[in-house]
């Protein structure tokens, strides 16, 4: 009989019925109860965000380091370091640990946006909003290194500009991100270490003029926007209403080729897969060469990077190649 | 889609197939969150919930034995998260307590458009024991099967149909004695 009343089937039989009639009209009565609408989820949003995260393999399960099931625990907490020495083994081992203390503008610099972007991915989501607000850190710490080659003449003034331009932009994302990831349990900390990147920013705002400076204040307004809006948060409550996270998986980096092959390009060594979707502006698959000076746009697939556009760049339109290559985060716009 | 075709997507999402899987999100993410919004009464964060709850049941599908459990299989996932939501939230209320901390908890049942007769069984539900009335609540008003409440509570489906058939009996008999009062 309850189910009949569940599926909404006619339970005049049991309602004629002396004994169970009592029963049936209270079923029918639960059955009908009305039910309250709720807010509708953005079901596709959550179903690209799952296949997004399952679309990294998963560590423990790949070839030799099954062996180390037992260590499962201890490699979650330490993705991003293993990430990182996989990383540094797959490489030259000295131009790869030199990468993560490069500053923007070095050839090597792409390698260590790459090694962040694996980081973040295979972070725990309760990690990811400490770990973007580090890398907005490490943004603002470039800054201030990119304002001191300027100043004792190691980058002309216009490639400062280009690569400052291109660091505030990572920081903006990352500071962003970090809040927006953060949304529901906002942290002290996340708030005390925008509170230094902006104190970063103001003291390499001073030293810095025209564009530069622009740029930088730029930065300066994002960090303390996104202090003021954790704040915010907080007297709020849970109830305040956060952008959707929306992974970004697109680098890009510029510069002269050091080395190309019919299945891959790198500029230093940031290496490129070719596909056959891959598109060539101003040049052809067959004319790619060390030497070439190039913008790549690719996406960060199963780790590896793949080339999605190649445009060649002429020496008449850039006077000095920007070696400013740059990796977009990971991250929400 | 009919146990077959489930059969066969299952059989395709356990041999990796990420589209395959897909389609299970599909046909189960609305029933799925319904349950997650309920117990947590937001939409962002039954959105987050409902993202991990298959990111993991993809990690340990091939846990699921057959189509039929599947669904009752991700109610017991989404469970899980849920009470990790609130302990993360509450870090200093006792995990043991956390089931009975769903203190953002929203309402399945519209009050506003409530019959004559289903505010009196709302008035005595209250009075009957917490597993009878979690069953009711369950089946009525949010439309879950037996075997989907038996992975939720725990309990096998043999019992969560006595329980339901106890529940009954003593909602009609204090029913019976509030309209002779």
């Amino acid at each position: 009989m309850a189910k009949a009343a569940k599926e909404n089937r006619d339970l005049s039989a049991w309602k004629k019925n002396r004994q169970t009639s009592p029963f049936a009209n209270l079923l029918s009565e639960l059955s009908k109860f009305p039910k309250a609408s709720i807010p509708a989820p953005d079901l596709a949003r959550v179903r690209n965000q799952i296949l997004d995260r399952i679309s990294i393999p998963e560590l423990e399960k790949s070839g030799w380091l099954s062996s180390l099931s037992a260590f499962v625990p201890y490699l979650r907490m330490g993705a991003g370091i293993v990430a990182t020495l996989l990383i540094v083994t797959s490489l030259a081992l000295g131009t790869s640990v030199a990468a993560l203390d490069s500053s923007p503008g070095s050839a090597i610099y792409p390698l260590k946006k790459i090694v962040e972007n694996i980081e973040l991915k295979l972070a725990p989501a309760d990690k990811k909003a400490a770990l973007q607000i580090k890398f907005a850190d490490n943004r603002a710490e470039e800054v201030q290194q990119v304002l001191e080659k300027n100043q004792s003449g190691q980058l002309s003034n216009q490639q400062t500009q280009q690569i400052i331009a291109a660091t505030v932009n990572d920081l903006q994302k990352s500071a962003t991100a970090a809040v927006t990831a953060s949304g529901k349990r906002p942290k002290t900390s996340i708030v005390n270490k925008l509170t230094d990147i902006s104190n970063k920013l103001r003291a390499a705002s001073i030293q810095s003029e025209g564009q530069v400076k622009i740029e930088i204040d730029k930065a300066l307004q994002t960090a303390q926007t996104q202090e003021q809006a954790i704040k915010n948060l907080e007297q709020a409550g849970l109830k305040v209403e956060t952008p959707p996270i929306v992974m970004d998986n697109s680098v890009k980096a510029s510069g002269k080729l050091t080395s190309a092959t019919d299945v891959s390009v790198s500029i230093g060594t940031a290496k490129f897969l070719l596909t056959k979707d891959t598109k060539f502006i101003n040049t052809s698959a067959k004319d790619l060469k060390a030497g070439l000076l190039v913008d790549i746009a690719g996406q960060i697939k199963d780790n590896k990077s793949y080339a999605t556009q190649i445009t060649a760049v002429t020496e008449t339109n850039t006077e000095t190649p920007a070696p400013a290559a740059n990796t977009d985060s990971p991250i929400v716009k | 889609m009919t146990e077959a075709e489930l059969k066969e997507i299952l059989k395709q999402a356990q041999s990796g197939d990420s589209e395959a899987f897909a389609r299970i999100y599909d046909h189960f993410s609305v029933k799925v969150y319904r349950f997650i919004y309920f117990r947590v009464g937001h939409k962002e964060v039954a959105e987050d919930i409902l993202s991990d709850t298959f990111v993991k049941s993809w990690r340990k599908i091939n846990q699921v034995n057959s189509p039929t459990a599947l669904s009752a299989w991700l109610y017991q996932i989404a469970k899980n998260n849920i009470i990790d939501y609130y302990r993360l939230k509450k870090e200093t209320v006792n995990l043991a307590d956390v089931q009975d901390f769903l203190e953002d908890e929203a309402d399945p049942i519209d009050q506003t458009n409530l019959g004559f007769e289903q505010r009196k069984i709302l008035q005595v539900l209250g009075s009957l024991p917490e597993d009878q009335q979690q069953v009711i609540k369950y089946k009525f008003f949010e439309d879950l099967s037996n075997d989907e409440i038996s992975y939720i509570m725990g309990k096998t489906e043999g019992t969560i149909r006595v329980l339901q058939h106890r529940a009954i009996i003593r909602l009609k008999e204090l029913l019976t004695k509030k309209n002779g009062d």
